[in-house]
């Protein structure tokens, strides 16, 4: 289909003589104005950046998932009375959010794990495939963790909330 | 892939061809009695990033691609000079 679509393309560029206006005309050219010399060096940066800000991205949530489990039960401790004991439903209740955080600390493990991967620095396609799909499955890591991690506190706050108001 | 000439750039006063790929979307159509006429290409302005290869330097330029209802452009990008 893009080829019989490239076909055509050429077709119309090779007959654009007479009746046809051209299929591309320069209006005007000039260096780069600061403001879009300026964009075009974010837009620069933003590519070369956007993987290891992802990386970095889980590197952070995996310290911050680990670290909520620990925060957790000392806010339940801080927060409810010492001498309560928790009937078995309780426990399991209190015991979801932590595997939850657990969860999604495993998840941003599998966005940082570091990618294999040869590629030829001498073909662009390579490079770029390479690159958008390093970005898709990490943004697919991170998207989950994150929805994961927002779970598993709104499931402590809940949960507090719960044995406080019993 | 179309191809644009950019005959004198702004500070090497050089001519040089880029290969642009422009993405568009094609509508397949009946042509019926009363649509014989052609449709008038309309004109599309992009201002695009090109790479000057005597200077080395990157210059913008605002380019006119033309479409119809049946092939309207959904994204242009410059590909890179094309040898001569």
């Amino acid at each position: 289909m893009i080829l019989l679509n490239q076909l055509r393309l050429k077709a119309c560029l090779k007959n654009n003589s007479d009746d046809e206006p051209p299929r591309a005309q320069v209006e005007s050219s000039s260096p780069l104005s600061p403001h879009n010399r300026a964009l075009y060096e974010t837009g620069k940066d933003m590519m070369k950046n956007s993987t290891s800000t992802s990386r970095d991205f889980c590197k952070f949530m995996i310290t911050l998932s680990t670290g909520a489990i620990p925060i957790y039960f000392g806010l339940l401790k801080f927060v409810l009375p010492e001498d309560l004991t928790f009937t078995l439903n309780q426990k399991l209740l209190l015991s979801i959010s932590p595997f939850v955080f657990l969860i999604s600390e495993l998840i941003f493990i599998l966005g940082y794990f570091p990618k294999v991967d040869s590629l030829s620095l001498d073909i662009i396609e390579e490079i770029m495939k390479s690159y958008e799909q390093t970005l898709s499955e990490r943004r697919k890591y991170t998207n989950v963790g994150i929805i994961l991690f927002f779970f598993g506190n709104l499931l402590s706050i809940l949960a507090v909330i719960f044995l406080i108001i019993i | 892939m179309e191809t644009i000439v950019i005959s004198s750039y702004p500070l090497c006063r050089c001519s040089h061809t880029y290969q642009l790929a422009v993405t568009r979307n094609y509508i397949v159509k009946m042509i019926v009695e009363n649509q014989l006429t052609p449709e008038t290409p309309r004109q599309r302005k992009y201002t695009r990033v090109f790479p000057c290869p005597e200077k080395n330097i990157d210059f913008q330029a605002v380019i006119i691609l033309y479409e119809t209802s049946d092939d309207s452009i959904k994204s242009v990008k410059v590909e890179g000079l094309l040898e001569e």
